[in-house]
């Protein structure tokens, strides 16, 4: 009952004109910002920051977070396009989401991305609402030991994630986990393999290889491709949308995706991507026509979708119930309370529960705005699809050059962008997937740095990371199931056995 | 129909490109630079005639960004001209860094300089720059360091040195950095034995006392104030000359004995060769700001301590840390290869 209540003054803070206008303004930023390849998040929350000055803290606070969680919506829109991940989570959304655009489904896609971010982005409000301060304790538990184990477990899992070569598979990861490594040791900070260029000291940015390795190896392919005009189905307004059986094949995907997310979200590092990717591995598990998968199956669009909107949600959990970032938005989040003079905290919720409650109710109505404001973009979108790729890819490579700029204000990314969008197209000619290489890429830091943690933390004894509770039992279900897999497959010795 | 289809695409189009460009002009706007700039031939320059860049070699949205943009209305009001903030992280500090001092030497892009990149990084020897390429124009604020340990756990600094001697304790902050070498210093004049776990900032540092993961975490007063307040952490010992008014319970390191100081301060500075006058122009501008009341009131909110140091000041200063840092760097066997 209290928990009612108190939403119910929230809803009377967040529903104030003001409030409901600052919660538009984050949502339509959020929703451009997730559209635009490379322009990320962060830097449109910083670049909106100064327009918060003059506000009172819970307004502030309410559009920052609306571009937080509007970012997820439009992420999905140019990787169902053009196969370029506006975000780096939605770079899941590809795999299956573009395979739906070249079947003439893409406002189908798009029309799913936008329901299960807002089914999923609510479901995350609600856990934030009853589960916060519990779970942010909980969180507690978890140290270097157990990032360490998750971090194995998420390896193990995704490293044949879209289920084509095993060995081509294992090999990108491996490349990605190599890529990972370039910058600063984050143990000691010696520079690794930056060849005497101070830029690469800060290491390979995780938007810069997405949109080089999908989005413009895409595109090159397709500019390298003979052009055949595209079959014009003329699709009416109706055919747009989802039909009955896409939208009840992504019902359970929704929530699983919503509920997997949000818990993922809790963990520190790059959770929104790591929630879509495993999202996408659990349906293609569960799924009844695993073959699909890849080809442009609703599943693989739904689960990502949702999971990175939870993600997003669940990263709030550190942040309003113990006052810290767990992720680069949040802290954004937590410098926008800084400058009123509110240091979030333990005592957040009680001190300040006029912001939290608006907060959250804010998040509600913002969810649903996102639907509003994205469902009719649908079939503006899907129409993209039927424009010259001559006019349309400059565009979006444009576009994408412009973000990539946007991140760092680096000119050296530039030439990066360009490089990973080369390795994308030698990459498809050569039948390479790149999705393991981007999860090399995002296991390999955290792998690294728990790992050494870790080592420090149990005096150089790798059986610590064994006596720990957490993370012994993740570590031994792990390597037992990876045993099992691989003695089975040996056993059998057939040549179709897939690990 | 086929019409209005084309229309509205255009219009999406339209749209996104202006909304592109002009974010992502935002942005750019501190790195263009005027090319058709006069070069130097006039001897009394009028500076500044057009905005400033300051780099930040942090991230966007930090704490050293949200100073610096506070600072800009004081910088319109004393020098008469916009101040834009260019976020260049990375790297520990050292690419923002190496870039405004490689910057063209006109006055027009400067840089926040600060200790990690100023004081510390040259002694590492992979920086593209030394110590002595800074032209210091101010020291505008610091943070102070802690040593934060949860409240259950050591009543005292002595209980904690106490301990320290005997056992191995293990304290979590950023490696390499200010904060880490002034802890490894304190160690070492208490002969303690404190071991860092390297975390990337603040949070994971305060995140894994407060789980018990670590024993200590080094920190500044304002990443744990709100857990000061709760009770659950409790700062044992601060690095500062005199107590804290806003931590009156906490003992400097000197009054345990240990003679030294060292706080995270922000500075500005440029490009050696900028020339005189407007060297002059950006000593006296600062001098002035720095003094305003109203900036060190909107300093103060943002949980930083303003303090002022003249060129001459933090120049001596960094010489001070670098000898400090230096022996302990080379004590430890820090030092990267």
């Amino acid at each position: 009952m209290e928990v009612l209540s108190n939403l119910l003054h929230g809803f009377s803070i967040a529903l104030t004109w003001n409030n409901l206008f600052v919660c538009l303004i984050g949502a339509l930023v959020g929703t451009l910002t997730g559209i635009l390849p490379g322009l990320g998040t962060v830097t449109a929350m910083v670049l909106l920051l100064p327009l918060t000055y003059g506000m009172d803290p819970t307004s502030a606070i309410i559009m920052l977070a609306g571009i937080y969680y509007g970012a997820m919506y439009g992420g999905s829109t140019t990787a169902i396009l053009v196969n370029m991940p506006g975000e780096a989570p939605a770079v899941v959304t590809t795999f299956d989401g573009y395979q739906m655009g070249k079947k003439g489904r893409a406002g189908a896609a798009l029309a799913i991305a936008a329901i299960g971010s807002w089914v999923a982005g609510t479901l995350g409000v609600l856990g934030i609402m009853l589960f916060a301060p519990w779970l942010a304790r909980a969180a507690l538990a978890f140290g270097p030991p157990e990032y360490f184990a998750i971090a194995v477990l998420g390896l193990l899992v995704l490293s044949n994630l879209t289920g084509k070569s095993v060995i081509r598979s294992i090999l990108m990861v491996v490349v990605g986990l190599m890529v990972g490594t370039i910058g600063m040791d984050p143990v000691r900070g010696s520079l690794r393999f930056t060849i005497g260029i101070t830029e690469l000291s800060k290491g390979i940015d995780l938007a810069t290889v997405t949109i080089g390795l999908f989005g413009l190896g895409e595109i090159l392919s397709l500019a390298a491709a003979e052009f055949k005009p595209a079959d014009l189905i003329k699709v009416r307004l109706r055919e747009m949308y989802p039909n009955k059986e896409e939208l009840k094949r992504s019902a359970a995907p929704f929530c699983r995706g919503g509920v997997l997310g949000f818990l993922i979200g809790l963990i520190p590092g790059p959770a929104a991507l790591m929630a879509s990717l495993l999202s996408y591995a659990v349906e293609r598990k569960i799924s009844k026509h695993p073959e699909e998968f890849g080809k442009g199956a609703v599943e693989g669009v739904a689960g990502p979708e949702a999971a990175n909107n939870s993600a997003s949600a669940g990263a709030l959990v550190p942040l309003l119930a113990l006052g810290l970032p767990f992720a680069p938005p949040a802290a954004i989040l937590l410098s926008g309370l800084m400058i009123h003079a509110i240091i979030p905290g333990p005592m957040l919720i009680t001190e300040h529960p006029g912001l939290f409650w608006g907060l959250i109710a804010s998040m509600y109505i913002g969810n649903v705005m996102l639907l509003v404001l994205n469902l009719p973009l649908v079939p503006l979108f899907g129409s993209l699809v039927r424009m010259p790729p001559k006019i349309l890819l400059p565009i979006i490579v444009t576009i994408a050059y412009a973000g990539a700029f946007s991140i760092n204000n680096s000119l050296f990314d530039l030439w990066l962008l360009t490089i990973f969008g080369a390795i994308g197209y030698l990459m498809k000619r050569a039948d390479f997937d790149p999705a393991p290489l981007v999860i090399g890429l995002v296991l390999g830091p955290t792998l690294e740095r728990s790992f050494r943690q870790g080592l420090i933390m149990g005096d150089g004894h790798i059986l610590s990371f064994f006596q720990r509770p957490i993370s012994g039992t993740i570590l031994i279900v792990t390597l037992s199931v990876a045993c099992i897999s691989l003695l089975l497959a040996f056993l059998k010795r057939k040549k179709d056995v897939v690990i | 129909m086929k019409s209005k289809v084309n229309v509205k695409m255009f219009f999406i189009i339209a749209l996104l490109l202006l909304f592109a460009f002009s974010l992502m002009g935002c942005s750019k706007s501190g790195s263009q630079k005027d090319n058709a700039q006069t070069k130097g031939e006039t001897q009394k320059v009028a500076y500044p005639t057009k905005p400033v860049q300051i780099i930040i070699p942090t991230s966007a949205g930090g704490g050293t960004d949200l100073q610096v943009r506070a600072m800009a209305p004081f910088f319109k009001k004393y020098l008469g001209q916009d101040l834009i903030n260019v976020c260049r992280p990375g790297g520990a500090g050292t690419i923002g860094t190496s870039e405004f001092l490689k910057a063209k030497p006109d006055g027009y892009t400067i840089g926040v300089a600060y200790i990690g990149p100023t004081s510390i990084q040259p002694l590492y020897g992979q920086t593209p720059y030394k110590v002595e390429d800074f032209n210091f124009i101010c020291e505008f604020t610091k943070n102070p360091i802690v040593i934060a340990v949860k409240t259950n756990r050591y009543k005292t600094v002595e209980e904690f040195i106490e301990y320290g001697k005997t056992h191995e304790l293990k304290y979590a902050c950023m490696p390499g950095g200010a904060i880490d070498l002034a802890i490894q210093y304190f160690a070492e004049k208490t002969g303690i034995k404190l071991t860092n776990v390297p975390v990337e900032g603040s949070a994971p540092a305060v995140t894994g006392v407060l789980g018990g993961q670590y024993d200590a975490a080094a920190v500044h007063p304002q990443n744990i104030i709100s857990y000061i307040k709760s009770g659950e952490l409790k700062p044992i010992v601060i690095f500062e000359d005199k107590r804290l008014a806003t931590l009156p319970d906490t003992p400097t390191a000197k009054e345990k004995g240990i003679d030294f100081s060292v706080a995270v301060w922000n500075g500005i500075a440029a490009p050696k060769d900028l020339p005189t006058d407007i060297r002059n122009k950006l000593v006296d501008g600062f001098k002035q700001i720095c003094n305003d009341p109203e900036f060190i009131k909107a300093m103060e909110t943002q949980g930083a301590v303003a303090t002022y140091s003249t060129p001459e000041e933090l120049t001596q200063k960094v010489k001070n840390e670098a000898v400090m840092f230096g022996e302990i760097i080379k004590k430890k066997g820090l030092a990267k290869k």
